[in-house]
């Protein structure tokens, strides 16, 4: 039995406090998916926004067939790669060559030495990758989702989760290489 | 020893990632592909050093309130509500509102004759003040504008 099934049905009803009961329930998590897919804490507060008065404006459309909770985190993924697509479409209209990388969460040149250099170097190499690898690999090694859970949220077969994290993988990878130096001609 | 094909390949790097995630995957067959193909086992020291990198990744900081920004956002007016549970309200204040209306002449009236309320009876019904609002063109207009919900169904 789904515990937040009285709440969705209240939420479907458009009570504004069962939205609050969301939020105290359910808004750290979507925060910290927002934030981990997302990168930056100003992009994940106004995602984090917009999914909760998505949640209110499409509450009567959940059928119950999954849980409520994997429903909400159904919608902050396709929010989040929404997102991400957008803004990859605005990149490649506007990026120069010599522009810095506006998605690359690199931390603040105060906070450098207090983190790790690995896992800085993994959140950059992260933000390189397609908003589609990108998700999966976040929802399996941070959000330690199952194969069935990730495919519940991105509403993908469990085959296509495997793949897709196969490949995603190799695509870290390869971005972690170090870059083969050219060699000049004799 | 000839090469391994890209499709056993692409079959060894799909069960590389499953063993990484301790899913199920073909472990004997993985093995001996790994024995014949450098570049899988390649993959493979690369997919293990970046292992520890994933726990050395920040923990977001905790989630700011953002509950009086949401608030701020939602639409002025509320969504509509069922349009049985509006009918519903509207009936319970409409017999309130009769209910009221009958114990107050009650109250202030003196005994009609019968030829009275006999008269009262075979009044118009337009003039009775529940058959008016029933009969208002802007009462008409609300129930046709009201939604259909599921749970009229």
């Amino acid at each position: 039995m789904d515990p937040d099934l009285d709440l969705a049905r209240r939420l479907a009803r458009g009570e504004r406090e069962a939205l609050r009961e969301a939020y105290e329930l359910h808004g750290a998590r979507v925060w910290r998916l927002c934030r981990r897919l997302l990168g930056r804490a100003s992009e994940a507060e106004d995602a984090t926004q917009e999914v909760f008065l998505k949640l209110f404006e499409r509450a009567a459309s959940f059928d119950g067939r999954a849980r409520f909770s994997t429903w909400l985190h159904r919608l902050t993924v396709n929010h989040c790669l929404h997102r991400l697509e957008k803004e990859r479409l605005r990149r490649a209209d506007e990026l120069r060559p010599g522009d810095g990388d506006p998605c690359d969460p690199a931390p603040e040149p105060g906070r450098a030495l207090e983190r790790d250099e690995a896992g800085i170097e993994l959140a950059s190499l992260l933000a390189r990758l397609s908003p589609e690898h990108r998700a999966v690999l976040v929802l399996r090694e941070l959000e330690e989702l199952s194969y069935q859970e990730i495919a519940a949220s991105l509403a993908v077969p469990v085959g296509t989760v495997m793949s897709r994290l196969a490949r995603a993988r190799e695509a870290l990878v390869r971005l972690a290489r170090p870059p083969v130096p050219l060699r000049g001609r004799p | 020893m000839t090469e391994p094909s890209p499709t056993a390949c692409s079959t060894a790097r799909l069960a590389l990632s499953a063993r990484l995630d301790r899913e199920p995957h073909d472990a004997a067959a993985l093995d001996a592909h790994l024995v014949r193909c450098g570049a899988c086992r390649e993959l493979e020291r690369e997919l293990a050093r970046l292992v520890p990198a994933w726990s050395a990744l920040e923990e977001p900081e905790a989630a700011p309130d953002l509950w009086p920004a949401i608030e701020a956002r939602l639409p002025a007016a509320r969504r509509p509500r069922a349009r049985s549970a509006l009918l519903a309200r509207a009936a319970a204040a409409l017999v309130g509102f009769l209910g009221a209306h009958q114990a107050g002449l009650a109250l202030e009236r003196e005994p009609e004759p019968r030829t009275h309320l006999l008269a009262r009876w075979l009044a118009p019904p337009a003039l009775e003040p529940h058959r008016l609002l029933a009969a208002s063109p802007e009462y008409r207009l609300l129930l046709s504008r009201l939604p259909h919900t599921e749970e009229d169904r």
